[in-house]
């Protein structure tokens, strides 16, 4: 009974002095990862943030950003169906319980809280010159998170400062979220980037285009401006980054392909060629491109979607000067036959979207015009007539001018589809691959050409027409188009714009095409979105402020914190 | 010359990879008895229990790509990638039982438990899990032995509680991750990865259950039992948190989960006579599993943005979520949803309020007009087995049946698969299945009336191919899971090559399944939670059973 007694206790002791303290090794703790000596991997992390994959792989916040912003544009032609809530948000059909605004707001929030953390350890006056240039970095990434999800979230800053903005994200969240007044949340983000800027000042980037540095700042803060209507504020920001020279990469292709080194790019959201950085479905150049064999387009092809293409009013202005580089050097057919022409133009498909109608074999009749059949077999005379000083094919239908489209003959994706590719090779092809990681680019958030264009849009504003012409002319020499290609105040009308704006306007969306500018841009100025042109996204032109053109804020968040939503 | 190795193109030049895991565990288990009886009536027993136990995990993988013919192991190959863990965990656990009995008619016990855990926070490590059970021998009653008609009767009830900490370490710490994704230009980040919680502890499964157990004559034995289970504390992660935090769901014990079933089993000697035997077994049960409570009651969403399950309180789990399929305009081919009736809608004239009343359900052709609702629910409404055991001389044979009905299956291949046309590069599902699928065809007026599939067209027919109860299938089913027939040598020429035993027999395994579900296999997994994407019960080219043909022989010497 003794020995049982003995045994027992020793067991009992033994047991009950086990240690269940125990910690991973495969993570750190927040606590120690929240000083200034782990303050640098805490960058390296906000970094990848942008384009990190939680999940499901194509859920980045790059690709969504991307997606969110354009495709609701007058822009794309979306060109196939797909289970992806990207063909919701191209056809106006987004909603709450969408998958890519949840993980979009998300993602964009973990970079706020993220770089908040890094932000509020290290005071103003450091005297660190590393840790100054790292707090001005972190700052620049939490103005970029906070703006580009006010674009997507809430109303154009100029309908109002009073409207309800997105949350605004500084610190660890103590209190239940409220959204903060768009006037609020510009507020917050010109703080964050005068303070950015007062901090990398003097200072060096801390790597390639993939890091931020003072110029970064200051081209987001001159965005700011613009989108706030502060015309001047804007105009001199953009004097001091183009004091040294235009910095525009006199090769386009070069410009995307190798935007982690081009003196254009102020940032891009870095990707290496790594199996990691090349997860399938995540690459923002998936949608774009279909890539078949030796870096040519494929339909469809071994990698890549493709089902978005140029829409035809966006060709028709690329075609006023058929000789454009963005034109010859970002467009990609299928399958191009210059030996033949196909004449094509958009009908109705029955189903709220308009098809085109295309003749493989049109007839030339010899004489400069051309005999194309419709859907019906109908024969039409197509002759060419002059727009607004530039050619456009046409045929008469009772009365009625109907524009089509005469171009080399080229392929669809499927043998009986009604859309002509035309892929844009912004995001593909990075450092001049085209067959390991064809599909793989570092897209460019802020460039030199932006810069240059919203300095010419603040001068139109002003009414500065030389000024502003004189800007939009640089872009178009840089696309090498000069002489004659050139907008003067004479030569304006004639070409069908009565006002400086306009002209700007068109230049900014031939020239950031696909890189998420133009919804906005339409919006802010107050002019229509029109998407009557072919693909199947619906046949519709919607006001500046229709609410559905901005996306509604995700249901989870809602139930969650019980902000308000936006109307629809 | 190639080999096999190097045939895919992710990996042109070919890809290996080895993978190490060790680990060790040490347990403990110090048992303490005691046993009595006092009076030849009185019989008393306890036992006082005492464990400890502690391992740890770790693992270590290496791969390289560029592979020559014939090597196999990694030193010639550029290096892919390396990653390895390491985990530990420490326990220990204390418990106490006594047990009564009287006249070994009477059975009552009791049974106290603590156990410890490192997964959770320190203050809430240990947790406490008593029961109690008592059984009632009723065949051995006076009153019983006086009849021989009922050889076996018991009652039995028990009420207990179990803790599970099953989920996964380090839940509680707020950490960062250096995860491979959070690299940037080849160089290691990290960020922020846990939403810790301190409150976190032992989830509570409290289990109570009734049964009776009866014997007649020896030849038909049955077994009936009630039970009701309720999970507290249910360790799931709440999703229901404010993505602006940084942070899209913490860990929390919330949740209440009630699995309430009854389960008979009859086994019935049928026919029992020196050359001949038929036995058979019946198992049938019903169960189901409801949510009682969830964080704030609001409804937790499964899967994904369109096919969803609910969770709420008072609905039975794995309840489809969807938009109602009522079938094709037999005018128009078009597709048809329903619809509930708004204030908006009567408002705005959509509807002539004469006519209709608010929550009125009508059909619609527009996918996004009409309302998500319940359609269904994963769960069989019950499930079982049949067994028939046949011994005729020396030969014998048993067939084995599966059957589960009322469960409804989610079958998402249909999405790309039977889409009228929305993916026109991919194949398609013949109608021709014997399930009375019939496309309606303009120019062919027979097919309009009984249409189950809208006209086809290029790109889909207004989005008749999205998640909705159209692809919601019955996915009942009776099984012939095994067919066995068996020969046994006889015992003199058994003692003549001096074995034991000699069996030859034939096994077939999923012979046939017998349902109307239109994918290939209807037994899907029904077990999940609100992070199951896809959603528990959701069939997606699933591989199908295999169909065995063995033949064996038991040899004993």
């Amino acid at each position: 009974m003794k020995k049982s007694i003995i045994i027992l206790t020793l067991l009992a002791v033994t047991a009950t002095s086990c240690n269940l303290d125990k910690f991973p090794h495969n993570q750190v703790s927040a606590e120690s990862m929240q000083t200034q000596e782990n303050a640098i991997a805490a960058t390296i992390g906000n970094y990848a943030l942008f384009k990190a994959t939680p999940g499901y792989a194509g859920d980045i916040f790059v690709r969504h950003n991307q997606q969110l912003h354009e495709f609701k544009s007058d822009n794309i032609l979306m060109s196939g169906k797909s289970t992806d809530a990207l063909f919701l948000a191209a056809t106006f059909q987004d909603s709450e319980v969408d998958d890519n605004v949840k993980v979009y707001w998300a993602q964009g929030y973990r970079i706020c809280y993220a770089t908040s953390n890094v932000i509020n350890v290290i005071p103003d006056d450091t005297e660190d010159a590393v840790m100054r240039h790292i707090k001005g970095e972190n700052l620049f990434l939490r103005a970029m998170a906070h703006l580009l999800m006010s674009e997507v979230f809430s109303q154009p800053y100029s309908f109002g400062r009073d409207n309800p903005g997105i949350v605004i994200r500084t610190s660890a969240m103590t209190s239940t979220p409220v959204r903060a007044t768009v006037g609020e949340v510009y507020d917050q983000i010109e703080a964050d980037l005068k303070k950015a800027i007062e901090l990398m000042t003097g200072g060096k980037r801390r790597g390639d285009n993939g890091y931020a540095d003072v110029n970064s700042a200051k081209a987001l803060l001159a965005r700011v401006y613009l989108q706030e209507e502060r015309w001047q504020d804007c105009i001199d920001l953009c004097d001091d980054l183009l004091s040294g020279g235009n910095h525009l990469d006199p090769d386009y292709e070069h410009l995307f392909q190798f935007s982690r080194t081009s003196e254009e790019v102020l940032w891009c959201i870095a990707n290496a060629m790594t199996a990691d950085d090349y997860i399938g479905g995540k690459q923002v150049g998936q949608m774009h491109y279909s890539q078949g064999e030796n870096g040519k387009a494929g339909s469809p092809g071994q990698q890549g979607w493709g089902e978005i293409y140029y829409s035809q009013p966006l060709l028709d202005l690329f075609e006023r000067y058929p000789n454009d580089l963005r034109l010859t050097t970002m467009r990609e057919k299928y399958d191009p036959n210059p030996a033949k022409k196909m004449i094509y133009w958009p009908v109705d498909s029955g189903q709220g979207t308009l098809e085109n109608n295309i003749d493989p074999n049109p007839v030339d009749n010899g004489d400069g015009t051309w005999k194309a059949k419709d859907g019906d077999g109908v024969s039409h005379i197509i002759k060419q007539e002059n727009v607004n000083s530039y050619p456009r094919w046409y045929f008469e239908d009772g009365g009625k001018h109907v524009y089509v489209s005469v171009a080399d003959s080229s392929g669809c994706r499927l043998p009986d589809d009604r859309y002509p590719i035309n892929y844009c090779k912004k995001y593909v092809h990075q450092e001049g691959n085209v067959t390991d990681y064809a599909l793989q680019s570092s897209p460019a958030m802020l460039r030199y050409a932006e810069v240059i264009l919203n300095r010419a849009e603040a001068y139109a504003h002003l009414d500065k027409v030389g000024e502003a012409l004189d800007d939009v002319n640089t872009i178009r020499h840089r696309a090498g188009l000069t002489g004659a290609a050139d907008f003067t105040s004479g030569n304006m009308a004639a070409r069908g714009y009565d006002n400086v704006l306009d002209v700007v306007l068109d230049e900014r969306r031939m020239e950031l095409c696909f890189e998420g500018f133009r919804t906005l841009d339409l919006q802010r100025n107050k002019k229509q979105l029109d998407r009557r042109y072919a693909g199947m996204q619906p046949n519709a032109v919607y006001e500046y402020n229709d609410p559905r053109i901005i996306y509604r804020i995700p249901q989870v968040e809602i139930n969650a914190s019980g902000i308000e939503q936006n109307q629809r | 010359m190639t080999t096999p190795e190097s045939k895919n193109t992710s990996f042109p030049d070919g890809y290996a990879g080895e993978d190490v895991s060790w680990g060790q565990s040490f347990g403990t288990t110090n048992i303490l008895r005691y046993s009595q009886t006092f009076g030849g009536k009185h019989s008393v027993s306890a036992l006082l229990g005492l464990e400890w136990g502690t391992g740890w995990d770790r693992g270590l993988g290496a791969s390289g790509t560029g592979i020559a013919n014939g090597i196999r192991v990694l030193s010639s190959l550029n290096p892919y990638e390396i990653s390895s863990y390491w985990t530990e965990t420490e326990s220990w656990s204390a418990f106490g039982q006594a047990m009564y009995s009287y006249m070994e008619k009477y059975v009552f016990s009791a049974t106290l438990r603590a156990d410890a855990s490192s997964v959770f926070a320190p203050g809430n490590r240990v947790g406490y899990f008593p029961s109690v059970s008592a059984s009632w021998l009723i065949s051995n009653e006076d009153f019983m032995k006086a009849q021989n008609i009922i050889s076996f009767l018991k009652l039995r009830a028990s009420w207990g509680t179990t803790g599970n900490s099953g989920i996964g370490n380090y839940r509680f710490y707020d950490t960062y991750s250096f995860d491979k994704a959070y690299q940037y230009e080849e160089k290691a980040g990290g960020v922020p990865q846990t939403n810790g919680n301190p409150n976190l502890k032992w989830e509570t499964a409290v289990k109570m259950n009734v049964g009776l157990d009866v014997s007649v004559k020896n030849i038909i034995s049955a077994s009936l039992d009630f039970y009701s289970n309720q999970n507290r504390d249910l360790l799931l992660n709440n999703p229901n948190i404010s993505y602006t935090s940084g942070f899209t769901g913490r860990l929390e014990n919330i949740g209440v989960v009630q699995n309430t079933g009854v389960e008979l089993s009859v086994t019935s000697n049928n026919i029992v006579k020196r050359n001949f035997r038929w036995s058979t077994t019946l198992n049938i049960g019903h169960n189901r599993n409801v949510v009682k409570q969830l964080a704030n009651n609001e409804p937790l969403y499964a899967g994904t943005t369109t096919v969803k399950q609910v969770y709420q309180p008072g609905i039975p789990m794995f309840s489809w979520y969807m938009p109602k399929w009522l079938g094709v305009d037999p005018e128009t081919g078009d597709p048809l949803w329903e619809h509930f009736v708004t204030e908006a809608d009567l408002e705005l004239g959509v509807y002539d309020s004469n006519e209709y009343k608010v929550g009125d359900r009508v059909p619609s052709n527009a996918l996004n007009f009409s309302d998500s609702q319940i359609v269904g629910c994963a769960q069989p409404d019950f499930s079982g087995g049949l067994v028939n055991t046949f011994q005729w001389g020396n030969f014998d044979a048993s067939l084995n049946l599966t059957f589960q009905v009322g469960n409804e299956v989610y079958n998402y291949t249909r999405i790309t698969l039977d889409a009228d046309g929305a993916y026109p590069s991919f194949n398609s599902m013949s109608l021709n299945n014997g399930l009375g699928w019939v496309r309606w065809v303009e120019d062919d007026e027979s097919t309009h009336a009984i249409a189950t599939h809208p006209k086809a067209k290029l790109n889909g027919n207004k989005n008749a191919n999205g998640a909705t109860s159209r692809y919601l299938e019955d996915g009942s089913y009776l099984r012939i899971k095994n067919l066995t027939l068996g020969y046994t040598l006889p015992s003199n020429i058994l003692k003549k090559i001096h074995m034991k035993n000699l069996r030859v027999f034939l096994s077939f395994d999923n012979l046939y399944t017998f349902t109307k579900f239109s994918g290939v296999d209807p037994e899907v997994n029904i077990a999940g939670n609100t992070e199951s994407n896809p959603p528990a019960g959701t069939y997606n080219s699933n591989y199908p059973k295999y169909r065995f043909y063995s033949l064996g022989v038991n040899v004993k010497f």
